[in-house]
């Protein structure tokens, strides 16, 4: 029995030893290789979906921080489907690279959702962003939720699964043999020598949606809002209407809390932004005065920000095209720029409109 | 609920944990047949019943036929049995197919029939549990065996979990005399069985799971491709198929022993058999011995002339076919092996082994046969004959039908995976590793199972034979 129970204890430490070794040795995605390539190079990072990756400009902050004699370098993390929980690991994750400038992580704000839609379940992306700590604050946040039982089990299920896929490293043999056969998973470079279009065209992460206008599925929603600019006008409208209300939520106010508690010991501060859409999400306003959320940058106010609602600065619905991106980038940095200049004199500067 | 998948773990370290930790060989049983009824129910609950419909039929038969003198009555009780089996499996699995091929065929004779078809699920396994039945009642009609007294035994011999979905289709003269000894710990092959598992894992998760994309690509739209192409796809399919199965199959035997329960042998390395009958002798085992039983042997087998010989054979290949899906394609695929395996006949009697041209073809026949094999998945596979013709001309005589191609990295995967299938051949894992300690088993089983886990799919592919 004795013996059993060794062999057992052996075979998992075997496994755990070989798993994580496996890990180590298998490269990220490609744009997060990149960054850690270039980690020590900039001092604010921004991450979020889509809408950051297509809509914030590094190269116009930059430029407008300067002007405003903030030397600060700022790099688009921005994936397309990012959302909340992705954001806070990948916050987790670049600070593991410990980049020695880095002082500001700015985050798209988002729900705390513990539902994955069908389509998602399983898939790589999904999988890679499972550690034990964003596990568990889903696990809380599931038990916290006024659900079903049985959804209950079914989402802790479904996130332990995920779990279990990413400690396993499952999906991640090819991508290793690659690694191991070639040298490095992808390079950063294409065969003409320019970078991969998801580094950005000056490798600080950002594409404009301009320059996916032969893709099809670009065309297509850009087609769609031109032909539908009513819809998009009656949305700013109803959006003008709509107040911030709401209780936070605690679970979103956690999540945040030790995402900046971890930070600060680095060094960093950790920001959130809401970017121009069509949504007043309940609660959010509330985290910021609250405290959770030091600074709180909304552009989501058609009066306020009325550029960003033109329908000539917007690609599509939901994304800004980048005439519309430059826009958001210099408003954002003049804000941003604000805020560090008056942050020691003011008390709590909350700059939602 | 699939081996592969992470829920079958805690499931079989519960169901082993608990297992041998009973001391009743009763209770042991016990908990087996009811968590194999949950291993089921996490499918479909609603079609447990038929499970258990099948085994109380059976039950009351086989007591019935053994306790009738030879007579009618005996007969009637082995009809009943028959018809419960045949009737569940025609239902469930061929309603819907002979009423539309009935539909069309009216249709053809210029009739205009309106048929009803039915929204009906194919229950998981029930080709397999309900072969194992009917071949219970057959074996103590022939008085083969005798009827097991105990319905608790009868029903895990049905429904025992690592078999239930897709095989080993177990007998009951190998399967009742088990349950009837209670296990020992001591005598389980917990190594081997260990190694297998992790084999099968290989096979499944590994290779099987990652060569589905490839032939899903080309069979979905096989016009598309050129005929290299076609080729990649359909030794891909090939190569899929047989690690999809065999994998599933090693992994049901591991579970079983290390439950304590021996399942019979499924699969024997066929794609390197040196003719089509040694395919049938090495391609899923439990299938064609019992198909030759069942079907073959009271069909007259080979007592006859030659003729009724080739009838029973060609026949049983159709019946084989049809098993496997109802689909006239399947049906395609019975007869083609059907006619191999006459025409083989036919060859040996007609050549002498002395005759030079005999001689080569002996030389050719594995890879003969292996091409053979391959062409015949083409209408396994082919969801259609239009797809599935396009995919012969290019496999037979290399046509190209557009000028999709597959990156080359991929054709190095089938000489890598022949040379696996070759080397494994000749020296088992299980063999070589018999000397070593305990301990460095454990340690390599953990490095090999991480390994094998990294190159899995986090989309766990279902198993090919769950639908049939």
């Amino acid at each position: 029995m004795l013996r059993s129970l060794v062999n057992v204890a052996l075979f998992l430490v075997a496994f755990s030893v070989a798993t994580a070794t496996i890990r180590e040795a298998t490269p990220e995605r490609l744009k997060n290789e990149w960054f850690k390539k270039e980690r020590d190079n900039f001092e604010i990072v921004f991450l979020g979906s889509s809408h950051v990756y297509r809509q914030l400009n590094p190269a116009i902050l930059d430029s407008t921080l300067t002007a405003r004699g903030h030397s600060l370098r700022s790099f688009n993390f921005g994936v397309p489907g990012m959302r909340f929980p992705e954001a806070v690991y990948m916050a987790h994750r670049t600070l593991d690279w410990a980049p020695k400038n880095l002082r500001f992580l700015v985050l798209e704000l988002g729900d705390w959702r513990t539902d994955i839609r069908e389509e998602n379940l399983r898939t790589e992306r999904m999988v890679y962003w499972h550690s034990l700590p964003i596990t568990l604050q889903l696990f809380s946040a599931i038990w916290s939720e006024d659900l079903p039982l049985q959804e209950r089990l079914l989402r802790s299920w479904t996130h332990l699964h995920h779990m279990a896929l990413r400690l396993g490293n499952v999906d991640q043999g090819p991508v290793l043999w690659e690694a191991l056969v070639k040298g490095e998973r992808e390079s950063f470079y294409l065969p003409n020598g320019t970078l991969r279009p998801g580094l950005g065209l000056d490798g600080k992460g950002y594409r404009p949606l301009d320059l996916e206008a032969s893709k099809t599925t670009f065309q297509q929603r850009r087609q769609e809002f031109l032909n539908d600019l009513r819809g998009f006008r009656s949305a700013r409208t109803e959006l003008r209407s709509k107040k911030w209300e709401g209780e936070k939520d605690s679970n979103l106010a956690a999540a945040i809390d030790s995402l900046r508690a971890r930070a600060a010991k680095q060094g960093v501060e950790v920001l959130c932004l809401v970017l121009p859409g069509y949504e007043k999400p309940e609660g959010w306003l509330q985290l910021h005065l609250d405290g959770h959320l030091p600074l709180f940058l909304a552009f989501n106010d058609p009066d306020a920000y009325s550029e960003l609602y033109r329908a000539k600065h917007r690609w599509d619905l939901f994304h800004l095209n980048e005439a519309g991106a430059n826009k958001l980038s210099s408003t954002f940095a003049n804000e941003f720029a604000d805020w560090l200049e008056t942050r020691d004199t003011q008390e709590n500067p909350h700059v939602v409109h | 609920m699939l081996f592969t998948e992470l829920r079958f773990l805690p499931f079989f370290l519960l169901v082993f944990a608990v297992h041998w930790s009973l001391r009743s060989p009763r209770l042991r049983k016990s908990w087996l047949l009811l968590t194999s009824w949950a291993f089921y129910a996490a499918w479909d609950w609603r079609f447990l019943s038929l499970i258990w419909v099948s085994t109380l039929v059976d039950y009351v038969a086989g007591l019935k036929i053994s306790g009738l003198p030879d007579g009618l009555q005996r007969k009637w009780w082995l009809r009943a049995s028959l018809l419960a089996n045949l009737g569940i499996l025609g239902f469930f699995k061929y309603f819907n197919f002979f009423v539309t091929s009935g539909a069309e065929l009216f249709s053809w004779l210029g009739l205009d029939p309106s048929p009803t078809t039915l929204a009906i699920i194919l229950p998981v396994g029930i080709s397999f549990f309900t072969f194992q039945t009917m071949s219970y009642s057959l074996d103590i009609y022939y008085g083969k065996l005798k009827p097991t007294r105990s319905l608790l035994d009868l029903a895990l011999f049905v429904g025992f979990f690592p078999q239930l979905v897709a095989g080993p289709i177990v007998r009951a003269a190998d399967f009742l005399p088990q349950l009837a000894a209670p296990r020992k710990w001591a005598k389980v092959g917990a190594r081997g069985a260990l190694l297998l598992f992790l084999s099968g894992f290989i096979k499944k998760a590994c290779l099987s799971d990652n060569l589905a994309p490839i032939a899903d690509a080309y069979f979905e739209n096989p016009e598309a491709w050129t005929a290299t192409a076609a080729w990649t796809g359909i030794l891909a399919y090939s190569a899929q198929i047989y690690c999809d199965f065999s994998g599933y199959s090693d992994m049901a035997i591991a579970c079983a022993a290390l439950l304590g329960y021996r399942l019979c042998l499924n699969f024997n390395f066929p794609y390197l058999a040196t003719d089509i009958r040694d395919f049938w002798r090495r391609w899923h085992i439990s299938l064609s011995t019992w198909l030759r039983d069942y079907l073959y042997i009271p069909l007259g087998g080979s007592h006859g002339t030659r003729l009724f010989t080739y009838r029973n054979l060609f026949l049983t290949m159709l019946l084989g076919g049809l098993w496997h899906g109802a689909a006239w394609t399947f049906v395609v695929w019975g007869a083609l092996h059907g006619g191999a395996l006459v025409l083989q006949r036919e060859w040996s009697r007609l050549t002498s082994p002395q005759w030079k041209i005999s001689q080569l073809v002996s030389l050719l026949s594995p890879i003969l046969t292996f091409w053979f094999v391959c062409l015949c998945w083409i209408f396994f596979r082919s969801s259609s004959f239009s797809d599935a013709w396009m995919s012969v001309r290019a496999f037979a005589l290399f046509e190209s039908f557009g000028d999709a191609q597959f990156g080359s990295p991929i054709l190095w995967a089938f000489p890598a995976l022949l040379l696996i299938h070759i080397l494994s051949r000749w020296t088992t894992v299980d063999g070589r590793l018999r000397n070593t300690p305990d301990w460095i088993l454990a340690m390599g089983l953990g490095v090999a199972f991480a390994l094998a886990l990294a190159f899995t799919r986090a989309d766990f592919q279902p198993f090919i034979y769950f639908q049939f």
